[in-house]
């Protein structure tokens, strides 16, 4: 029986969520590490509910954790995929060069 | 009855089976060496299946009745019943509308209508979800088949950037929805609606009378950490916010309703709403009532800076679509202040505002779709409001309709838009909200200005020169027609969606409760 200090744990899990948050918005280069940082946030969002599971002895949080890296993955192909189109028609993956993007 | 519940599922059983049968029927086809397009015959598929979708569903009858199927994670009651119903009938009429439109543009790809029938199914499931996992499930299925729509114009600069922009803040809000919802799942346990609202529906009312004030304390520590559900809370909602574009989180919208193909951008305007605010509903009116003191004040302020910029951003634009936006924007403010009451005429006049703005956003999208600029080079749609100057003297019937329904959105009083609009006033004087109310009217006003500057600019301009449109085909028209009649009719009659939305209400809160 591990006795788990959730305290330690969810620390860490909202240290990686912040960092993708602000991986996502003050990142003014590329897009690549935009949707790098949207895989950060998803994984982050992950082990939290492993580690919930594993504190409530529960198991709809595995469940929910395998939903969500099944859309993660499909996810990231698609924005990999207008990423594609996106790249053949401006020859450029720079953030700078689309305007307004932030909110 | 039937022995398996899952059978009331069929509707959305059928609509998977038959889009799977879509994608290998056109793969299969399409990689013949002869080039088919067989663009149209997969649209007119897709609309037969969604009538037969709507046949399904109306034959159901379930509509007293409150089935929790699979594991309770998915729930048909009369809400999801009628909204799904109504859902399918606008998306009949889109369907029809896009389809020149697609033609024109030469978006020559079956998988559009198949991406719009997967938007569709997980519109679906949204309204009749009752866990987090399903709901965001077919948010994921929805969004990522908007995220193609709005990138689905490969040789177009304007619409690969509303794709990426679109993916972009569309995972960011789904991550911080699964975020909330993960915070939620550590506190209490469960990820399911019915569960969440036998868990929190007596905490403030009942213990307090049971155990006494000195234990009530010791019994909300034990069972549950408010602070912590509320900051989920408002993780999920900011996430559902992104979604309906509302103020705070709205900048995304212009620049995609913008940029993507007109076809999409109907859809993303029209289509799934309604559908969100089911959830919304869902989730903080019949799970979190007991909070409702708390998160009123932020919807409130959320709503009213909703309005304030919805009708004073509209004011400068030159482009149509962005106004289009725009007004879509304030007429979520005005839904958002009919949710914030928390009452239950509030919900009924926030479900009339939801059905009439399907309606006539349908209504003026269509217009606008079927509005074809007669250049003879380029296949340029972006319209300005300058292109519509001659539109009364070379069609004018559809001048007539065009500023009937943008007067009726604006909400002057020989229309059903005032009806509905009214209604949402009234209700937030009757829950003392004397100041969102009058505020809320004057916003209404000025946005008034730039609706009315679109008749003025159809009717009453003096210049010879001016765009000229192609003439619509006749059975599109009869569809125009249509509509604009269902307009009127509802204003003769507005007892029909009243009574609706109050059946509606009635058979929600008779289940909350």
């Amino acid at each position: 029986m591990i006795i788990l200090n959730l305290n330690y744990i969810l620390n860490i899990v909202i240290t990686l969520f912040l960092i993708g948050v602000l991986g996502l918005v003050l990142n003014r280069k590329n897009i690549l590490i935009t949707l790098m940082s949207i895989e950060l946030m998803l994984l982050a969002i992950n082990l939290n509910f492993v580690v919930f599971s594993i504190y409530l002895d529960d198991i709809t949080g595995y469940v929910f954790v395998l939903f969500i890296l099944t859309i993660a993955a499909a996810e990231s192909a698609i924005g990999l995929a207008i990423l594609t189109i996106y790249y053949r028609l401006k020859h450029t993956i720079r953030i700078d060069k689309i305007k307004n993007i932030k909110s | 009855m039937l022995i398996f519940k899952e059978i009331q599922l069929l509707p959305e059983i059928f609509l998977g089976i038959s889009i799977i049968y879509l994608i290998i029927h056109g793969t299969f086809i399409s990689v013949n060496n002869k080039y088919l397009l067989i663009q149209n015959s997969i649209l007119y598929l897709s609309i037969l299946i969604i009538a037969m979708f709507c046949f399904l569903l109306l034959n159901n009858s379930i509509e007293y009745n409150n089935f929790q199927i699979f594991n309770n994670t998915i729930i048909l009651d009369y809400l999801s019943f009628s909204s799904k119903a109504w859902i399918a009938l606008i998306s009949i009429f889109c369907f029809l509308m896009v389809q020149r439109y697609l033609a024109v543009q030469k978006i020559n790809y079956f998988e559009y209508s198949v991406l719009i029938l997967f938007a569709l199914l997980g519109i679906f499931f949204i309204c009749s979800s009752n866990d987090l996992i399903t709901a965001y499930l077919s948010i994921e299925l929805q969004s990522l088949s908007f995220y193609i729509m709005a990138a689905m114009k490969k040789d177009s600069a304007f619409s690969a950037d509303a794709g990426l922009k679109y993916f972009i803040l569309g995972a960011f809000s789904s991550s911080l929805f699964l975020f909330g919802s993960s915070i939620l799942y550590g506190v209490s346990g469960t990820t399911n609606f019915e569960d969440l609202k036998n868990l929190f529906f007596l905490t403030y009312l009942e213990y307090e009378s049971i155990y006494g004030v000195d234990n009530y304390s010791f019994v909300k520590h034990v069972f549950i950490d408010g602070g912590l559900i509320q900051f989920a809370l408002v993780f999920i909602f900011v996430s559902l916010l992104f979604k309906l574009a509302v103020a705070p989180f709205h900048l995304w919208s212009l620049d995609i309703y913008e940029g993507s193909p007109s076809s999409s951008t109907f859809f993303f305007a029209v289509v799934p709403k309604l559908a969100i605010f089911i959830l919304i509903i869902r989730i903080f009116y019949s799970s979190f009532f007991e909070y409702s003191i708390k998160w009123r004040y932020y919807i409130v302020v959320v709503a009213m800076l909703t309005v304030i910029v919805g009708s004073f951003g509209g004011l400068e634009q030159k482009k149509l679509k962005s106004l289009l936006a725009y007004s879509s924007i304030s007429h979520m403010g005005y839904t958002l202040i009919a949710f914030s009451t928390g009452t239950f005429e509030g919900m009924q006049s926030m479900l009339c505002y939801l059905f009439l703005y399907m309606i006539a956003g349908l209504c003026i999208w269509s217009i606008f779709l079927l509005l074809q600029l007669k250049y003879k080079y380029s296949k340029k749609q972006n319209k300005d409001l300058t292109d519509l100057n001659l539109l009364s003297k070379s069609n004018n019937i559809l001048a007539l309709f065009f500023s009937t329904v943008l007067l009726s959105i604006a909400g002057l009083p020989p229309m059903v838009g005032f009806l509905v609009k009214i209604g949402i006033f009234l209700v937030s004087i009757e829950a003392s909200m004397y100041f969102v109310a009058i505020l809320s009217i004057l916003c209404s006003v000025i946005s008034t200005f730039y609706y009315i500057r679109i008749v003025k600019i159809m009717y009453f301009e003096n210049s010879v020169a001016g765009k000229l449109y192609y003439p619509i085909q006749s059975n599109i028209s009869i569809l125009v027609v249509c509509l604009f009649y269902f307009l009127l009719f509802l204003f003769v009659n507005p007892t029909l969606i009243y009574l609706f939305s109050y059946k509606i209400t009635l058979l929600l809160t008779m289940t909350v409760v």
